[in-house]
C-alpha cells in the first residue's frame, strides 16, 4: 500500500523504554505501508535528530514524530514546546504516545500544540491497533506538510 | 432592666412592714383611726368625683412631654390611668392596713419600672390636693372645722402613701443596682472601672484572680500598671479612642503581679453622663493564652492533616501512574508471546498465559480506579453554584445505553440549585443510578431520583427495585475494592460507591443506604444548601 507521500515514510520515535520501542516496531512490522522507524532514547537526542546535528547530520526529516512524555534529559513536554516554536520544525506532526491519562497532561500538551494525544493501551492487540491507526491516519488520510512542495 | 413578676412579689414581701412597724409609721405622721374614719366619711361625699379625679390626673400627667417620653408605651399610660382611679377608691375606703400598704408599695415598684421619677409622683400628689381640696370645700359648705379635719386627714394619707411608694421606688432602684453590681462582681470576665485618667475605681473578683493583685492594691493606681512592658503605645492609642467616645477591642499583652506576661482579649468602653461627657471607662478582659494555644495547636494539626492527606493522594496518583508502565510491559509481552508461539506451546502454557494476561488486565482496572479515587481530592474542579438537574441529565445521557438495554424506567423530582462540582456530581448520579441498573432483579429496573429539603440540607435519594443488599454489608459497600458478588455474576472492581462516598464528603455531605434483599435499595446522600438559601431559612 502506498502512502500519500509516495515513498518510504519516516517515523521518529522518542522513547526510552526498550519494551515500548520493540512493541512499536512489532506493530509497524505488520503494517502494509513501507516505513522506517528511527528511534532516539531521550529528549536531547530527539531535538538533535530533528535539527540534524552531530551524528544525525544525515538523518531524514521525519514525516511524523511519536513522542513519549516521560523522557530522560529533556522531557516530552519540553521537546514538544521546542519543536512547536522552531520555525523549521513546527510543521512536523507530533503525536504524543504515552501511558499517562492524566487530564493535566492532555490539556498541557494540546496547549503546546501537540497534533494529537494517544494513551498506550495495556492490551497488545489494542496497542497494535492504535499504532496502526496512527499510521493509517497520518500517512494515508491526512495531507502532510511534507507532501507539499515549497 | 425590668423585673419579672415573681421578682416584684418577692421584693414587695421583703419590704412589707409588720404590724408594729405600720403603727410606728402612722404615728410618725400622726395618722390616726379618727383620720381613717374621716376619710371613709369623706369617701361617700366625694364618690361622684371619682372619674373626674382620674381624668384630671391623667390630663395633668400627659401634659408633660418629658413624662410622655418615659411612658413610651400606650399600655403603660392606660395602666397608670386605671391605677389612679383605683387609688381614689382605695384612699377613701377607710382601711389602711396591710393590703393597702402592699398596694402602695406595688405602685412604687411599678413607677420605678416605668421610669416615673419621685418628682412626678410628688407633683401628682400636689396637683391632686390642689384640685381636690377646693372641691371638698364646696361640698362641705361653710363648716370650716369639718373642712380642716378632712384636709388634715387627706394630707396625712397622701404623705403616708407617698412615703410608702417612694420607699418602694428606691428599694426597687437599689435592687436593680444590687443585681447589676452582682453581675459585675460575679462576671467571669475581669472588669475594671477607671476614671478618665486611667485610675482604677473598682475591680471585680476576676481581675484579682487573673492578675494576682488584691482589689485594695489596684484601686487608686493606674490601669497602666497591668500592661506588659511592650504595650504602652498601643494603650495610649486605645485610651484616646475610648475617650473620644469610641469603643476598643482587641488583643493586648498584660502583666501579672509576679511579672508573667499573658495575652488578653480586652474590650474597653466609655461611660457617659446624661450630657454625653465621658465620666468613666470600663475595661473588660480575659486571659486568652490557653485559648490561643489550643487554637494554634488545632490550626497546626489541621494543616498537618491536610498535608498528609494531600501527600497520600499525591502518592496514590504517582504510584498508580507509575505502576501502569511495568504492567503494560507484562501484559503486552505475555500477549506477544502467545501470539508468536501459539502453535509451538502446549495447552498448559496457553492457560498460564491466559491467567497472566487476565491478572494484568484486572490490575490495570484497579490502578485506573486508584487514580480515579485520588483525583477526586487532588484534581477536583471548583465547587460553585450550579443546577443539579444538569448533572443528573449528563449522568442519564452517559447511561443511555444501559438504560435502553435494561428497559429501565427513570423518574425524578425537580432538582435544586446548589454549590457543587458539576462533573463530580455527574459521576455521583451516574454511579448510583448505574448501580441500580446493574444490580437489577428479574424485572426491568424502576429508578426514582428524589430531592427534598431537610434540616438545612438537600437530601437526595436514588431508589431502585433491584436485588437489594443485606444490612450486614451496609458498612462494607462504601469501602474501595469491596465487592459482594463474584466477578462472573456482576463485573466490576468495587470502586463505584467508594468514589460516591469521596465525592459526597468532599462536598461536606453524607451518604448512606437503606435496602431490603429482594425488594430494592435506596441510596441517600446530603449536600449543603447554598449559603443564600441557608440564610433565607434563618439557620
Amino acid at each position: 500500500m502506498e502512502s500519500e507521500v509516495g515513498r518510504q515514510v519516516e517515523f521518529l520515535l522518542a522513547e526510552d523504554k526498550p519494551g515500548d520501542v520493540r512493541l512499536t516496531q512489532e506493530a509497524l512490522r505488520e503494517s502494509k505501508i513501507s516505513n522506517n522507524l528511527n528511534v532516539v532514547k531521550d529528549g536531547v537526542e530527539a531535538l538533535a535528530f530533528l535539527r540534524k546535528e552531530g551524528q544525525y547530520a544525515n538523518a531524514p526529516t521525519p514525516d511524523v514524530v511519536l513522542l513519549d512524555l516521560n523522557l530522560p534529559k529533556k522531557d516530552g513536554r519540553e521537546v514538544l514546546a521546542e519543536i512547536k516554536t522552531d520555525p523549521l520544525l513546527k510543521r512536523i506532526p507530533v503525536v504524543i504516545v504515552t501511558s499517562s491519562e492524566a487530564e493535566q497532561d492532555i490539556l498541557k500538551t494540546y496547549d503546546l500544540h501537540a497534533n494529537c494525544y494517544v494513551s498506550k493501551p495495556v492490551d497488545l492487540d489494542q496497542f497494535i491497533k492504535v499504532i496502526q491507526a496512527i499510521e493509517s491516519f497520518w500517512l494515508t488520510i491526512v495531507k502532510l506538510p511534507s507532501d507539499v512542495k515549497d | 432592666m425590668l423585673l419579672h413578676q415573681p421578682k416584684v412579689d418577692a421584693l414587695i414581701d421583703g419590704m412589707t412592714p409588720n404590724a408594729a412597724e405600720i403603727q410606728a409609721r402612722k404615728d410618725f405622721i400622726a395618722f390616726t383611726e379618727r383620720d381613717a374614719q374621716l376619710l371613709k366619711e369623706l369617701g361617700t361625699l366625694v364618690a361622684p368625683l371619682e372619674s373626674a379625679s382620674a381624668e384630671f390626673l391623667h390630663q395633668h400627667l400627659v401634659a408633660y412631654p418629658a413624662l410622655n417620653n418615659s411612658l413610651s408605651q400606650q399600655e403603660d399610660i392606660s395602666k397608670l390611668q386605671q391605677s389612679l382611679q383605683e387609688y381614689f377608691q382605695q384612699s377613701f375606703a377607710g382601711e389602711y392596713g396591710l393590703d393597702y400598704i402592699k398596694k402602695r408599695l406595688r405602685a412604687g415598684v411599678a413607677y420605678q419600672q416605668i421610669g416615673l421619677e419621685p418628682r412626678w409622683q410628688l407633683g401628682v400628689y400636689s396637683q391632686y390636693l390642689s384640685w381636690l381640696l377646693p372641691e371638698i370645700m364646696r361640698l362641705v359648705g361653710h363648716d370650716a372645722e369639718r373642712f380642716l379635719a378632712y384636709s388634715q386627714a387627706i394630707t396625712k394619707v397622701a404623705l403616708f402613701d407617698s412615703e410608702l411608694s417612694l420607699s418602694a421606688y428606691f428599694h426597687a432602684d437599689h435592687e436593680m443596682l444590687r443585681l447589676l453590681a452582682q453581675v459585675y462582681e460575679s462576671n467571669l470576665e475581669a472588669v475594671i472601672i477607671a476614671d478618665i485618667d486611667g485610675n482604677m475605681l473598682h475591680a471585680n473578683k476576676s481581675v484579682v484572680k487573673i492578675t494576682g493583685f488584691t482589689s485594695e492594691v489596684l484601686v487608686g493606681t493606674t490601669i497602666q500598671n497591668l500592661l506588659a512592658e511592650l504595650e504602652p503605645d498601643l494603650f495610649k492609642g486605645l485610651w484616646t479612642t475610648v475617650l473620644d467616645g469610641g469603643q476598643w477591642q482587641g488583643e493586648i499583652w498584660l502583666k501579672k503581679k509576679e511579672g508573667a506576661e499573658y495575652l488578653a482579649w480586652m474590650n474597653v468602653n466609655a461611660v457617659k453622663d446624661t450630657r454625653g461627657k465621658v465620666t468613666q471607662v470600663i475595661a473588660e478582659f480575659s486571659d486568652i493564652t490557653v485559648f490561643k494555644q489550643t487554637q494554634e495547636a488545632l490550626a497546626e494539626r489541621t494543616e498537618e492533616l491536610a498535608n498528609s492527606n494531600r501527600e497520600l493522594e499525591q502518592f496514590a496518583y504517582v504510584a498508580s501512574h507509575d505502576l501502569q508502565e511495568p504492567l503494560r510491559m507484562v501484559a503486552s509481552y505475555t500477549q506477544l508471546l502467545a501470539r508468536r508461539y501459539k502453535d509451538k506451546l502446549d495447552d498448559d502454557a496457553n492457560e498460564f498465559i491466559g491467567y497472566a494476561v487476565d491478572g494484568a488486565t484486572r490490575m490495570q482496572a484497579l490502578i485506573i480506579d486508584l487514580l480515579t479515587m485520588s483525583r477526586i481530592g487532588t484534581h477536583g474542579k471548583k465547587i460553585e453554584m450550579c443546577e443539579t438537574s444538569v448533572a443528573l441529565e449528563r449522568a442519564l445521557s452517559n447511561l443511555r445505553l444501559a438504560i435502553e438495554e435494561s428497559g429501565a424506567v427513570v423518574t425524578r423530582d425537580p432538582m435544586p440549585r446548589l454549590e457543587a462540582d458539576v462533573s463530580q456530581l455527574t459521576q455521583l448520579f451516574q454511579n448510583l443510578i448505574g448501580n441500580g441498573i446493574k444490580f437489577r432483579g428479574e424485572t426491568s429496573p424502576v429508578i426514582h431520583i428524589g430531592a427534598e429539603k431537610k434540616q438545612g440540607e438537600w437530601l437526595f435519594s436514588i431508589r431502585d427495585n433491584g436485588i437489594g443488599i443485606s444490612p450486614d454489608f451496609f458498612d462494607r459497600i462504601f469501602i474501595i475494592f469491596q465487592r459482594l458478588h463474584g466477578k462472573h455474576e456482576y463485573p466490576g472492581t468495587g470502586i463505584g460507591l467508594a468514589v460516591c462516598k469521596k465525592i459526597v464528603e468532599r462536598h461536606g455531605g453524607k451518604i448512606w443506604i437503606a435496602s431490603e434483599v429482594g425488594k430494592g435499595t435506596i441510596f441517600y446522600f446530603t449536600l449543603p444548601m447554598s449559603h443564600g438559601e441557608r440564610k433565607h431559612h434563618g439557620e
